[in-house]
């Protein structure tokens, strides 16, 4: 692992120190191990948790780390269904695609012809309107 | 730590006879922006500790090793070992020491030789840090409570776990919450794939740990 990966895994624990511990007890022990293990010891990360927008100063690689946490352990799954990077959602277009078969409806310009009716057949109605059958009930009481 | 206290040991370092001696770093409390302490090279048995203890400050070494651990060590790394060992981190104990940065900075330095660093957890409700340090397997025993009463001999009010060590104190530290992450996420969700990828971190794949062996002192 590059010296820019370890220090980026320092600044992630910097953030997760200040971290709520509730959240902190989320992640698994062993990704936990990873990174105690991984990370640049002498590196010393320049992180004012003061600043509203401190998220900046962190390297691309940190940001990133923090982001793979909030999806795979942070996020309910709930939220996780809203949580889709980009190429996930190409990936899941693809697949909708693929499953419903729209593509399909755009190529085949299958024309369905509608056979005419030629005679008019006298159609039964069975079913009674609603007063009818009221009536025919309050009927049948007096029979 | 005031700037005229840490001046008495910017002075004894720089004239006393103990050459050997000398200031590795500073560090800042990110609150008051000040030095808060000094992390010095300094021998335990160098006359210059005593003279600082006799002047309040506390130096806080490293905690040791089990000896089968050190039993295992080639010879770089006992040598990395004990070079780190002389490191003291020096503070001030007639300041009330009550901010939490600084106590992570010195539950920090007790853990370092383990070859890992150290998961902090924040109670925001009572404003409590409590340590969890990586490979705490490695050291000696007695190595939580002794931190446990460097902090109580500061001025903390510290409480010892199994393994871990949790420290109060009434200067509010500046706490991360999950909409942060959320944010985080909207920031960096393209670089996601790449990094995890790079890292070993995707889904169902055991991130690439570090044998013992590898581990740096």
């Amino acid at each position: 692992m590059d010296d820019n990966y370890r220090q980026a895994l320092t600044e992630v624990l910097e953030v997760l120190n200040h971290t709520e511990k509730e959240l902190v007890e989320k992640l698994p022990q062993d990704f936990v191990t990873f990174l105690l293990q991984n990370l640049d010891r002498k590196y010393v990360p320049d992180i004012d948790f003061s600043l509203d927008n401190w998220e900046t100063s962190l390297k691309e690689e940190a940001q990133a780390i923090l982001a793979h946490i909030y999806k795979e352990f942070l996020a309910t799954e709930q939220e996780k269904s809203t949580l889709l990077t980009d190429e996930e959602l190409v990936q899941k277009g693809e697949e909708m695609l693929k499953k419903y078969g729209v593509e399909d409806l755009f190529q085949k310009n299958e024309t369905k012809t509608i056979e005419p009716i030629t005679e008019n057949v006298p159609v039964e109605i069975k079913s009674s309107p609603w007063y009818k059958k009221i009536f025919q009930k309050i009927a049948n009481i007096f029979k | 730590m005031k700037e005229d206290r840490l001046s008495i040991v910017y002075d004894m370092l720089n004239n006393h006879e103990d050459t050997k001696s000398e200031l590795v770093s500073y560090n800042i409390d990110p609150s008051s922006k000040r030095q808060c302490a000094l992390n010095v090279k300094l021998s335990k048995d160098s006359p210059l500790l005593h003279e600082l203890e006799s002047q309040g400050f506390k130096a806080i070494y490293p905690a040791e090793l089990a000896d089968e651990e050190i039993a295992r060590m080639n010879e770089d790394q006992r040598f990395m070992y004990e070079l780190n060992s002389q490191h003291a981190l020096l503070v001030d104990s007639k300041e009330p020491h009550l901010s939490l940065n600084l106590a992570g900075q010195i539950a920090s330095h007790v853990y370092s030789n383990s070859g890992a660093g150290v998961l902090d957890g924040l109670n925001t409700k009572d404003n409590t840090l409590t340590f969890f340090p990586g490979c705490s397997s490695r050291f000696k025993e007695g190595t939580h409570e002794n931190l446990q009463a460097t902090l109580t001999a500061l001025g903390y009010k510290a409480d010892l776990d199994k393994d871990s060590v949790t420290v109060q104190s009434n200067i509010p530290y500046p706490s991360v919450n999950k909409s942060k992450f959320a944010k985080i996420f909207e920031m960096a969700k393209d670089k996601i794939h790449s990094v995890a990828e790079k890292l070993g971190l995707h889904k169902n794949k055991e991130p690439k740990v570090k044998q013992d062996d590898d581990l740096a002192i």
